[in-house]
């Protein structure tokens, strides 16, 4: 086998990780960045009316 | 000292907090995201896949030691990392979810708020189908907050009623009461939510429905060509009422322009006839179709330092349809046209906010199923041609 051949099997494809390996690598990145990856969101708490005249106006 | 026997009070519920855990958590599905949903809070978590069961050990005991061997497990992390991502999300947890919100009413004291009961009330009857409702309104303020966007449904004499109305104005306070009963107070600052339970009351007498029986009113443009609906979302001044009313000249049926209700049981959006309301710098396109907008009254609020007029709309009758698409629109001078999809899990988060969303865990489950199935676009335009002809065509087929 050529070295340029042992070179290109060492380089695994992006498409050809799998995807545990995925989950992992993102697992660790999300360990130091958990809540960064977390957003609240609340409705509002009564029906509301866009702008309104005021009187005298 | 005692009222003098004119003056009249209202009752109002006070709620008194105390703390509790005893919401409940529901789990959605969000694309690849997940979705919390804190009952008695009615907040939405949006998480990454995963997430959930570590939210869920938190938020029920944050010392289960069962959540360190989870984020040791999950993160693939040592003891010490696991117990810094433990405190970081009970942190956040604490502050965004719990803190002053982990709270629900424990019990309701009635309190008495004074209102005058004057004699010089401004009465008007609105015909709307056919319901009549009979609104007495005790200041020019309380007037002005709700007649203008219902003049166009004013009947000038009834003998008979079927709901009556009433808008209370006193020491910096609005109230509603709905046949005699209270249904909120409001500061003057919080004037736009009188508007909203106005028109939520509204809605329910003229649906003859409860406010549980709804799944949310939408800060929305809705617009149907009779059989669908395209839900049109944006800020304040995005552009959505003058979008509403170039499609209504085009040929399109405006469902509201504003505050468009979605109804609960077939996830239905639901025609709210009040006026559009249009904008000083929409005035001019506006008359080229409906030129009586040239002589309408205008309308002004300093402190938004915005200037409309009202477009009556006259197609009052009720009429649900299913939504088809949820578009996020933007009006920009000389941007042509883009239309393209948009992800969605901003689109959501865009709209919860914006929205509400009835509190009810069955309304909660519908809502979060009911936007799973709708595509999201965001459009951004000047041309207007393109603009009708693209929303024709989304109607049409779906396609663009």
């Amino acid at each position: 086998m050529s070295k340029k051949n042992n070179n290109e099997g060492k380089k695994i494809p992006t498409e050809e990780i799998s995807r545990r390996e995925a989950i992992r690598k993102a697992g660790k990145y999300a360990a130091f960045t958990a809540t960064s990856m977390l957003i609240v969101l609340s409705p509002k708490e009564s029906q509301a009316q866009s702008p309104t005249p005021r009187p005298g106006w | 000292m005692l009222p003098e026997k004119s003056d009249r009070f209202i009752t109002m519920k006070i709620h008194q907090y105390k703390s509790s855990r005893s919401e409940k958590i529901y789990t959605f599905s969000l694309g690849e995201k997940q979705v919390l949903w804190f009952s008695g809070i009615n907040k939405y978590l949006v998480a990454q896949p995963g997430m959930d069961e570590l939210i869920k050990l938190i938020w029920e005991n944050p010392e289960n030691n069962a959540i360190v061997e989870l984020c040791k497990e999950k993160f693939e992390v040592d003891e010490l990392q696991a117990n810094k991502i433990k405190d970081d999300l009970i942190k956040y947890i604490e502050g965004n979810i719990k803190s002053d919100n982990l709270i629900q009413p424990a019990e309701e004291k009635e309190e008495r708020i004074q209102f005058a009961d004057k004699k010089n009330t401004t009465k008007k009857y609105y015909k709307i189908n056919d319901t009549i409702l009979f609104v007495e309104y005790e200041s020019e303020w309380a007037k002005e907050l709700n007649h203008p966007k219902f003049a166009h449904l004013e009947i000038r004499t009834a003998g008979l009623f079927h709901y009556h109305f009433k808008v209370f104005h006193s020491a910096g306070q609005f109230a509603l009461e709905v046949d005699g009963k209270s249904t909120g107070s409001w500061k003057e600052a919080d004037s736009h939510f009188l508007g909203g339970k106005f028109s939520m009351q509204i809605l329910q007498k003229i649906n003859d429905l409860e406010e549980k029986e709804w799944l949310g009113v939408f800060h929305a443009a809705g617009v149907t060509d009779g059989n669908n609906c395209i839900m049109f979302f944006g800020d304040s001044g995005s552009g959505k009422s003058t979008l509403s009313a170039i499609l209504m000249a085009n040929g399109l049926d405006v469902l509201s322009d504003d505050f468009l209700p979605v109804e609960s049981k077939n996830a239905l959006v639901c025609r709210f006839p009040a006026a559009i309301s249009i904008k000083k710098n929409a005035y001019e396109i506006i008359s080229k179709q409906f030129p009586e907008i040239i002589f309408s009254k205008e309308y002004h609020n300093p402190d938004l330092n915005k200037t409309f007029k009202y477009l009556p709309v006259f197609n009052s009758d009720k009429l649900k349809v299913p939504c088809k698409a949820l578009v996020f629109v933007q009006y920009r001078k000389n941007t042509g046209f883009q239309f393209n999809e948009m992800n969605r899990e901003e689109a959501f988060r865009k709209l919860v906010p914006d929205s509400w969303i009835s509190p009810e865990p069955e309304n909660a489950k519908r809502f979060v199923n009911w936007f799973n199935q709708l595509p999201c676009y965001r459009l951004t335009y000047s041309d207007n041609t393109k603009m009708v002809e693209t929303i024709k065509n989304l109607f049409n087929n779906g396609l663009f």
